[in-house]
């Protein structure tokens, strides 16, 4: 919220610096974020005294004024029909700046020169009134700069959510007095409301829970002149621009009070006020002239044929003060904070009334409020007569007493306080307190923080934030057991290292994103929605995390197109939450440079497997992964396959559809891997194993299959075949005959942990081998 | 003796002109072998004078030690020499290599969890998509309160939400396991944020919180503060009150400005100070929320935004950047 630093000097003196102010309030839980001086748009306005006034030669409407500013005079030219002789004016001299980077010029208005310009309000940035010139009190100095007079500083506090009562320029007063040890000046307002009329309007509440109290002042034949300068400047310093005495009078007791009160047109009211829930579909016009259609958890004021008001919203058209009004009632009540809240966000509606009721007001403030505006129409304005407050509330809640031990300030805060220091603390801050017995004290909580206090936390908060965090010594906890690592954690953390030292960029990328993205790589499934997405592009959590690598790439080809590769680790909703990871290989494997000549070596599906078994092999689940040929919808046909961990499902990889990707830059295979991330962690300890002393035979196996096999396939059959002895297989040549033939070459190893293998025993095991192969695949040896 | 010197000389002189691993091989059958020259000579020492024989057989011991090395020495420089590999430059490019980098706010969060799991903190994750209890209603948010409007929601389908801060997990913990507990919780976060410099719909946090009997203000400063110093070097800190539904008291964190050392520059907005992290005392409600005893226990919880420190600690500008993915951001990281 804005503050007035002129306005909040009405009610305190401040010793303090402007800096030490806002570091005392920032300090104490009111964060000042900024403050700029009123008037900073203008330069060169000074105070002049009107001298003469002859008429201009060539224009009528036209006058020329000779001012002064005490030293020298000036000749200027005016056309505002309010100016005298003798008035103190504010004179824009050549060079003077006013807002809306207007610059004042010497100039020749009509073949006369004009040395300067007389301003009024609204030029000034002070008001609206354009046609007459803002006339000054008389005893203001001849000379002096506007600004000495009627400059301010503005400055802006972050009012956290649990303190309504700062929402105001005396609340805020109050705290400074608290804050600094001074006492504020109590408001100005008449001692008591004395009716010497009827009021034609009585009030009904039909739930006194949504609307604890309700007050009703009826005024008969007022005047409604423009206000004075004082209470404009104020509300300009507030960004609300002053239209009439009534309306300024309600938006100025809102600054000064925090209190919403509501000016009706008391002859537009049709018989009684009635506090009510809207009926479901009911329409009303509010003051933006917008018709809002209304729900039965609406509470709204309305008379005996229509809506007045959505209660602590805003008001309605049909009832609002204008030129003509002669006779008002001001409403001055306290709803029911939710209810204002539900209503405010169901109808898009922010108004300071609604921000303050939604935060919760002073119970005993309704009274304070008129008695205030009372004070001010007495000073103001004239009016006829003026009715009791017509008061319809509730029961008045009883006192808040909270009982405080000094003990739990001790154990909260960490410190050791006097009890005689946390006593003024209170006090400052407008509680009241009765020692009680065994160090503690009752406390008595002023109405205005009713919505913060309540517990005897709350006051060890408040007695710590005034003697100040910063005064409670730092202490080392000693953290005690048990407590069981997360091992799974450092496992992510440390995977994430090993791939990046594999040639990969660790992403993040947006979880909350367009469900067409994924459908445009084939994902067919239903994905979570968000019901209120802030766009479109915003739409599901994800599915997967590969497209939007995709995304990473095609933005990165204009910076390396020939060879990208990334990966990332985030959560995916597919049914369920889970922790995925996905990598993302792109071009070259390595380029051509002086070593490699003009050989260059462009990565394919089985680069990225390789990566992939490096990855398995360093997190030591190697032998439990395999691998089946399956056909994906995100892959080119016949380039893809399943991931499996002991048999299960965990993911997959493949080479992406060129069709599916949306950029004309993409020259080589884009390679792609996602799976579950948890299934691969395991926090089983290594058993180390005597490994074998005896030399290892070699033998090739070379065989032609009639039909391309399923690599797999023969090196299960091969293993099942040649029994334990058999240490590794590896595929060393595959190539196509000319019929639908392959020929495959492997590599067996064979080794024995007990003794040194005799040739004798391989050749029984490979002709074990190959009568399986020879068996299973309708092969022939080569 | 000057049997010995005259020796000496000889094979000296032939051990610097042997020029091929033949000749090495001679000299060691000539001098060195079983029935070479020097084993001639020990064969003298009976016939010597008893007096001279213990000067005479250490002579020829180093003599022997002497031209051992060196035919070895010489061996092995024409061994290598041999093999006659021409010179290369070091300083040419190496065989073409991939790079790849760990994202910074992974690097940053890695740090910060290190510090903490130095004090004996343990980390735990939560579910992004969250339930309104244990976002909102265990941390005694109440129910249409204006302390929500600070985190905008985005809603699922499935009646649940996506978590607006870490701080959920405070509960589930609290829910599970008793005290004393001293956990760190990182993770990702969503709030209907527009994207800008300093705004995202989704950005990650670190909630940290230690629940045990005795634990007071003191304690979560301490705490705090040698986390700065781990994290920034000595560098001034100050606690502010502040407000946030799930403590009481609730404050939070300035560190002296890392950019302008405090005397006030643009990033911190001219204060001097830049806002790191929310903390506060856990609030009764919440434990009474989880189930545990309010009395008995007390805690400090604190939280604060990982891009926020790594924007700090990289001297990064914009966000955005982290989420873009750009390969020029990204290389610049390790």
């Amino acid at each position: 919220m804005k503050y007035s630093l002129n306005w909040i000097k009405k009610y305190i003196d401040i010793e303090l610096s402007e800096d030490e102010l806002y570091k005392k309030l920032t300090m104490s839980g009111s964060e000042v974020e900024g403050c700029h001086m009123l008037l900073e748009d203008i330069s060169d306005i000074v105070i002049s005294k009107i001298n003469k006034i002859e008429p201009h030669p060539q224009a009528d409407k036209l006058q020329i004024c000779t001012v002064t500013d005490g030293k020298e005079t000036y000749s200027v030219v005016c056309g505002a029909t309010n100016i005298q002789k003798g008035q103190i004016v504010p004179l824009a001299k050549i060079g003077a700046s006013l807002p809306g980077n207007m610059k004042i010029k010497r100039s020749k208005i009509r073949g006369i020169e004009s040395e300067g310009m007389l301003c009024s309000t609204k030029e000034l940035g002070l008001g609206t009134d354009h046609e007459g010139i803002f006339i000054l009190k008389s005893d203001l100095k001849k000379g002096k700069s506007f600004k000495d007079y009627f400059d301010d500083t503005v400055f802006e506090i972050e009012i956290t959510p649990n303190r309504p009562d700062l929402l105001s320029h005396y609340g805020l007063s109050r705290e400074i007095a608290a804050i600094t040890g001074k006492r504020a000046r109590p408001l100005e307002i008449v001692d008591s409301i004395v009716g010497n009329t009827e009021s034609p309007i009585r009030v009904e509440i039909r739930d006194l829970d949504a609307c604890p109290k309700y007050l009703l002042l009826y005024v008969k034949n007022i005047e409604n002149p423009s206000s004075p300068q004082d209470i404009k400047n104020a509300l300009i310093a507030m960004d609300t621009n002053p239209k009439s005495l009534l309306v300024d009078l309600s938006n100025y007791n809102l600054f000064e009070t925090g209190h919403p009160t509501h000016f009706f047109d008391a002859d537009k009211i049709q018989g009684n006020i009635i506090v009510r829930f809207a009926r479901k579909g009911e329409k009303t016009i509010t003051l933006d002239g917008e018709e809002r259609v209304l729900q039965s958890t609406d509470l709204v004021i309305a008379d005996e044929k229509k809506i007045l008001a959505i209660a602590g919203v805003i008001g309605c058209a049909n009832s609002e003060v204008s030129d003509s009004t002669k006779n008002i009632a001001i409403e001055s009540a306290v709803f029911k904070p939710a209810l204002i809240r539900k209503t405010k966000n169901r109808l898009g509606i922010k108004s300071d009334a609604a921000y303050r009721y939604e935060r919760g007001v002073d119970i005993n403030a309704p009274e304070t409020s008129l008695k205030r505006i009372m004070k001010h129409f007495r000073e103001y304005t004239t009016f006829e007569a003026n009715s009791n407050v017509i008061d319809v509330s509730a029961p008045v809640p009883a006192v808040r007493d909270i009982v405080l031990k000094e003990q739990t300030i001790k154990s909260i805060l960490g410190v050791s306080l006097e009890s005689s220091e946390i006593t003024n603390i209170l006090l400052r801050l407008g509680f009241k307190i009765e020692k009680l017995l065994e160090s503690s004290m009752k406390v008595t909580v002023p109405t205005f923080r009713y919505h913060d206090i309540e517990r005897e936390i709350d006051l060890v908060e408040e007695v710590g934030r005034i003697y100040s965090f910063e005064r409670i010594p730092a202490a080392r906890p000693y953290i005690r057991g048990p407590l069981v690592l997360n091992k799974y954690r450092d496992f992510k953390d440390d995977l994430k290292h090993v791939i990046a030292g594999r040639g990969f960029h660790e992403t993040v990328t947006l979880t909350v994103s367009e469900d067409k993205l994924y459908q445009s790589y084939g994902y067919q499934e239903d994905m979570l929605q968000i019901t209120n997405p802030l766009n479109i592009s915003q739409n599901v959590f994800a599915p997967l995390i590969f497209p939007r690598l995709i995304n990473v790439l095609i933005r990165n080809l204009k910076y390396r197109p020939e060879q990208l590769g990334f990966f990332e680790i985030g959560n995916v909703f597919s049914g369920e939450e889970k922790e995925r990871i996905s990598i993302l290989m792109y071009g070259k494997r390595w380029g051509n440079n002086w070593i490699t000549g003009s050989e260059e070596k462009i990565a394919g599906l089985f680069d990225l497997k390789g990566e992939l078994s490096a990855i398995f092999n360093y997190l030591d689940i190697k032998d439990k992964i395999e691998y089946q040929n399956v056909d994906m919808p995100y892959f080119v046909p016949g380039r893809s396959g399943e991931i499996l961990l002991d048999g299960a499902h965990i993911g997959w990889l493949g080479q992406v559809e060129p069709d599916n990707i949306p950029s004309k830059r993409i020259k080589y295979p884009v390679l792609s891997a996602e799976f579950d991330l948890k299934a691969l962690y395991s926090d089983e300890i290594i058993t180390y194993e005597h490994f074998s002393m005896f030399p290892e035979i070699e033998r090739d196996l070379a065989v032609v299959f009639p039909n391309q096999p399923v690599n797999a396939e023969v090196i299960s059959a091969i293993s099942s075949a040649a029994g334990e002895m058999l240490t590794s297989i590896e595929l060393k040549d595959v190539y196509k005959l000319k019929t639908k033939a392959f020929s495959m070459m492997y590599r067996l190893t064979f080794q024995s942990g007990k003794k040194t293998l005799k040739d004798k025993q391989v050749d029984y095991f490979m002709t074990q081998i190959i009568k399986r192969i020879e068996g299973d695949f309708d092969a022939k040896l080569r | 003796m000057t049997q010995i010197a005259k020796l000496k000389n000889e094979a000296l002189e032939l051990l610097e002109k042997a020029s091929t691993l033949e000749e090495i091989e001679e000299l060691k059958i000539r001098f060195l072998s079983r029935k070479g020259e020097l084993a001639g000579l020990f064969s003298e020492i009976p016939k010597l004078d008893p007096a001279e024989r213990k000067q005479f057989g250490q002579g020829i011991n180093e003599l022997k030690i002497l031209l051992t090395e060196g035919l070895e020495e010489k061996e092995a420089t024409l061994k290598r020499s041999k093999r006659d590999l021409p010179p290369v430059d070091i300083t040419r490019d190496p065989f073409p290599f991939r790079k790849g980098s760990v994202h910074p706010l992974s690097a940053t969060y890695i740090e910060i969890i290190n510090i903490f799991k130095y004090l004996g903190f343990i980390v735990v994750e939560g579910p992004e998509i969250e339930e309104d209890f244990y976002n909102f209603e265990g941390l005694n948010f109440p129910p249409d309160h204006p302390a929500r409007d600070e985190q905008d929601s985005f809603f699922m389908q499935n009646g649940k939400l996506l978590r607006t801060h870490t701080s959920p997990v405070q509960v589930r913990v609290m829910e599970s396991q008793e005290p004393p507990l001293a956990v760190v919780s990182p993770g990702k976060c969503y709030r209907r944020d527009t994207i800008d410099a300093s705004h995202s719909s989704m950005f990650n946090q670190l909630e940290g919180f230690l629940v045990d009997e005795n634990i007071s203000v003191a304690e979560l400063k301490g705490t705090i503060k040698y986390f700065i110093k781990e994290l920034f070097g000595e560098k001034k800190t100050r606690f502010r009150p502040h407000y946030f539904p799930f403590t009481e008291p609730s404050m939070e964190v300035d560190v002296e400005c890392v950019f302008c050392g405090g005397k006030g520059c643009n990033v911190c907005k001219k204060t001097g100070w830049l806002e790191i992290m929310g903390a506060g005392m856990i609030d009764p409600n919440v434990f009474i929320k989880a189930g545990l005893d309010p009395v008995k226990y007390s805690g400090f919880a604190f939280g604060m935004g990982i891009e926020r420190i790594a924007m700090l600690r990289y001297d990064i500008n914009d966000m955005r950047l982290f989420f873009e993915n750009d390969i020029e951001f990204l290389d610049q990281f390790r």
